[in-house]
């Protein structure tokens, strides 16, 4: 490490723990004891964070469900239904949980698109059968309770299960299970698999329960009162200090069991250093056949069917029903004055395309500095002895978005931060606080896991320290380093909570617009701004295709050519 | 003759424990070492030291008569130094192909035309695309010899270059060093006594991070001074003796005549494979067969050896015919001058 990278560490680090720490350290400063009523505060809190607390656990025991048997049964499966499996379960985790919690409205809700025929169908419905009775019913459900929040996070995160339960498969020498099977049969297999799986999946849990406490937009879709809405609810009335203080429970309940789940996986290597730097078990799984296939196909439809198949449903249901549109649905909102999904996208444009661009340059900015960021720091503390200041900031990912949003505004809200405060800087400062752990930690095991010492040979070859990176850790660690990025985009631009507190005004982002619109507009219109929103999210995804398309094409004009 | 590389009282601690200690030796231009010794001794990390990838906790190291390390500093940066190093997982670049492995190392030394030249030397020419998952365990040992050699280097390094190849891709490797090397000075870190003697002409043992022995092949082998020397270079087993005259030691096995060269009464004899024979009664001393094994030295011919055990110590014993058997109670004579060595 040379003189320069030496004194750029502590610079890098302070910046970064600036970045991340700066929005909670400035949300516990307003903590005074001069708040008052804090009995009645804490009264009032009890409640909503229970509600908060058992949707959260509701999440975690079925993400465990969801999570670990499509982890097994994918992993069995031959490689090129395993691939698309696992991208269709990534897909899930990248689909905003509000866009999820919205889908069960539409399709499950009281007067849900499946939910009420099929209660009508089975004889539930109203006993007279007259037209005005039966508009009126509304099947009694559970969509707006905890539970049914608990059930969309599930939806959301269950892949969060699923792929450490799939690195510790992957990890695991094969030849212990059929150890297991000569000693005790099919008994001994599953025994020693619940041994080796048990401990991490339930570490996949604990961050489940954590990340679905810190979610903020669900329950608001869902119109269930969890401590977040009750934090929400302080600031708009302008009680910082009481919002503080609610914050505090939430946050101590998500540091103690995300910080808990972080440590059993550190403790199982599903989640450590050793685990990222290429650990290969010498004997893998027998190669899957057909049946496994078919299996994990199955399960796939089960677990992905909450947070990724109704979401689909949903949009093109409403998509379709937007071609002829029904009477009710012909409102006074001009999204819907033409018909047809083209229009409806049309008209989603023209309501909400300054948001939509605003967030995508916004987003693509946030991406691209966070990448750099992470580049830049996981570079300079390499050495071993630094390697902790990575695990720092990555416990960033535990200050819940209403911590943030309030931490920024306790912070920039002066009259010689206007600049900062009343511009979108300061989103991109929420932005950074909430997702550059998580960029931070993605692109840290990129990084790891490409061997020192291909480093070593580079150097030998002559290269300095730009060459090395340029040519062979930049080569190596790309994919890695790609879903940081792609990580750090698709979290921001859909970013609810902290994004509604510091927006400033008339500069609003598409993702509280979308939100806001689920409130209190109609279906199809609301059906139209998502898909806008998707697209947002998408566009990533779609450069890569069209630069291979232009490959394409280019190499069939040159091979006409030759 | 001029010293290509000169390594002068080098210690290398990691976290608090030494891996090296005091290293002293000089290795002339065209020169070949060995360096042996068990796992976790410092062999790897002597090379690595060497190539400038790690800074000496003490001591220096000097390439072609320029200090290229000194105490807590690197001086010459490792893509000067003029050395090559072929990695013990070989340390290929996953994302290049063959071709492009060599030349990345043949930049600014020939190009991509001394880095083609190499690839039909290594018999590989026809493989130049072939990424490297398709490339055979084998194949992928000549690539990283190729990219080594494509750097032009002074002074070649090699981490136990063979370690995962079968006894007969081996060999093949050892033929392609010979021709491939030249007058180019090897450093070759191994566990293969086959390796060491096939390929080398001199040989450094290492144990615990010390210096045991450093000299021609022929004079260590001749002259082992420690128990770790003659155990890695498995000369034969080695017995607790106390010298009691001129000459002579006593060990479990009987009075034993040997070349003392250690000041203390406490030695270890070591007893080469031969030494060992059956005597009629009563002379010589009374063991027991504790068990049988096959032996094959040379591949010629397969001897029977019997593990015979004294009061407390073992020696492997050739035996002449197949009538001894497990129990059996044999009178053994350890016959010749045996070296004593330090432990």
């Amino acid at each position: 490490m040379n003189k320069w990278s030496r004194s750029a560490v502590p610079a890098i680090s302070l910046l970064g723990v600036a970045i991340v720490f700066s929005p909670l350290v400035a949300a516990l400063i307003g903590v005074d004891s001069k708040t008052t009523g804090q009995s009645e505060l804490f009264h009032g809190a009890g409640r909503p964070l229970c509600i908060s607390a058992l949707s959260a656990l509701t999440s975690a025991m079925v993400a465990l469900a969801l999570g670990v048997p499509f982890a097994i049964l994918t992993e069995k499966a031959r490689p090129l239904v395993r691939h698309l499996v696992w991208v269709l379960g990534l897909l899930a985790l990248m689909v905003p949980p509000y866009m999820v919690a919205e889908s069960w409205i539409v399709l499950l809700g009281p007067v849900g698109k499946v939910s009420k025929p099929l209660a009508l169908s089975l004889g539930f419905g109203p006993p007279s059968s007259q037209a005005l009775e039966v508009a009126r019913f509304a099947v009694p459900g559970f969509v707006f309770t905890w539970f049914g929040v608990g059930i969309v996070m599930a939806g959301c995160l269950f892949p969060v299960v699923s792929i450490v339960v799939a690195s510790v498969l992957r990890r695991t020498d094969w030849r212990v299970f059929e150890a297991a099977r000569l000693i005790q049969g099919q008994k001994g297999v599953r025994r020693t698999a619940v041994r080796v799986l048990a401990p991490s999946a339930l570490g996949a849990a604990l961050l489940v329960f954590a990340a679905a406490l810190m979610e903020f937009a669900v329950p608001q879709v869902l119109r269930v009162r969890t401590i977040g809405e009750a934090i929400y609810e302080r600031i708009q009335q302008g009680e910082l200090g009481n919002a503080t203080w609610l914050g505090l429970p939430l946050l101590a309940l998500i540091v103690l069991s995300g910080a808990l789940g972080a440590l059993v996986l550190m403790r199982e290597r599903a989640a450590s250093l050793a685990g990222l730097e290429g650990e290969i078990p010498k004997f893998r799984a027998r190669p899957g056949s057909a049946k496994d296939d078919t299996r994990a196909g199955l399960m796939a439809l089960v677990a992905l069917t909450p947070g990724l198949l109704m979401p689909i449903i949903s949009l093109s249901w409403s998509a379709i029903a937007a071609i002829e549109p029904s009477a009710s649905a012909m409102g006074n909102h001009r999204v819907l004055r033409t018909s047809g999904l083209l229009n409806s996208l049309q008209g989603a444009w023209e309501l909400a395309h300054n948001d939509a661009v605003r967030t995508v340059v916004l987003g693509l900015l946030a991406a691209c500095l966070a990448t750099l960021f992470s580049i830049g720091f996981c570079r300079l503390t390499a050495p071993s002895r630094w390697k902790w200041l990575v695990g720092g900031l990555g416990a960033g990912l535990a200050v819940p978005a209403p911590v943030v949003g309030l931490g920024l505004i306790k912070l920039w809200d002066h009259a010689w931060t206007a600049g900062i405060y009343q511009s979108l800087a300061i989103v991109l400062l929420a932005w950074f606080a909430r997702f550059l752990p998580l960029t931070l930690l993605i692109a840290y095991a990129a990084l790891a896991k490409v061997p020192r010492e291909l480093e070593d040979c580079a150097a030998l070859a002559g290269r300095g320290g730009w060459g090395k990176f340029k040519s062979v850790i930049l080569p190596n660690a790309a994919p890695g380093i790609a879903a940081a990025w792609l990580a750090a985009y698709v979290f921001s631009t859909t970013e609810f909570s902290a994004t509604l507190l510091v927006s400033p005004p008339g500069k609003p982002l598409l993702a509280p617009s979308v939100v806001n619109l689920m409130r209190r507009g109609q279906d199809s219109e609301i059906a139209a701004c998502q898909f806008l929103l998707l697209c947002v999210v998408a566009l990533p995804l779609a450069v890569p295709l069209v630069v291979g398309f232009i490959r394409a094409v280019v190499g069939v004009r040159q091979t006409r050519t030759a | 003759m001029k010293s290509i590389l000169v390594v002068t009282g080098l210690s290398h601690a990691y976290n608090g424990s030494l891996a090296l200690d005091q290293l002293s030796f000089a290795l002339c231009a065209g020169e070949r070492l060995a360096v042996l010794g068990p796992s976790g001794s410092g062999k790897t990390t002597l090379l690595r030291l060497i190539a400038g990838l790690e800074t000496p906790t003490l001591g220096d190291i000097a390439l072609a008569d320029q200090t290229a390390s000194q105490t807590g500093e690197v001086l010459i940066a490792p893509q000067h130094r003029g050395v090559a190093m072929v990695f013990q997982g070989l340390a290929l670049f996953p994302h290049l192909n063959a071709l492009e492995q060599i030349s990345f190392a043949a930049r600014g030394h020939g190009g991509v035309a001394h880095a083609l030249e190499l690839l039909d030397r290594i018999g590989l020419s026809h493989r130049a695309s072939a990424r490297l998952d398709q490339l055979s365990g084998g194949e992928r040992q000549r690539i990283a010899l190729a990219r080594a050699l494509a750097q032009k280097p002074r002074l070649i390094l090699m981490d136990e270059p063979f370690a995962s190849l079968d006894d007969e891709k081996r060999a093949e490797m050892r033929e392609l060093l010979q021709t491939l090397l030249d007058e180019t000075t090897l450093v070759l870190v191994t566990h293969s006594r086959e390796d060491a003697f096939q390929l080398t002409n001199r040989v450094l043992v290492l144990d615990r991070g010390r210096l045991r022995a450093f000299g021609a092949l022929e004079e260590v082998v001749a002259n082992p001074c420690h128990s770790a020397v003659a155990k890695t270079l498995g000369l034969g087993q080695l017995l607790a003796g106390e010298i009691v005259g001129p000459g002579e030691a006593i060990t479990e096995f009987g009075r034993i005549a040997v070349l003392n060269k250690s000041k203390s009464s406490k030695v270890q004899v070591l007893v080469r494979p031969g030494q060992p024979r059956i005597v009629p009664r009563p002379a010589g001393v009374e063991v027991e067969v504790v068990s049988l094994e096959l032996r094959s030295p040379d591949l010629r011919e397969v001897r029977r050896v019997a593990v015979v055990k004294a009061a407390t110590e073992t020696l492997r014993l050739i035996l002449p015919d197949k009538t001894v058997a497990v129990g059996d109670r044999l009178h053994i004579r350890i016959e010749g001058e045996c070296d004593t060595v330090e432990s």
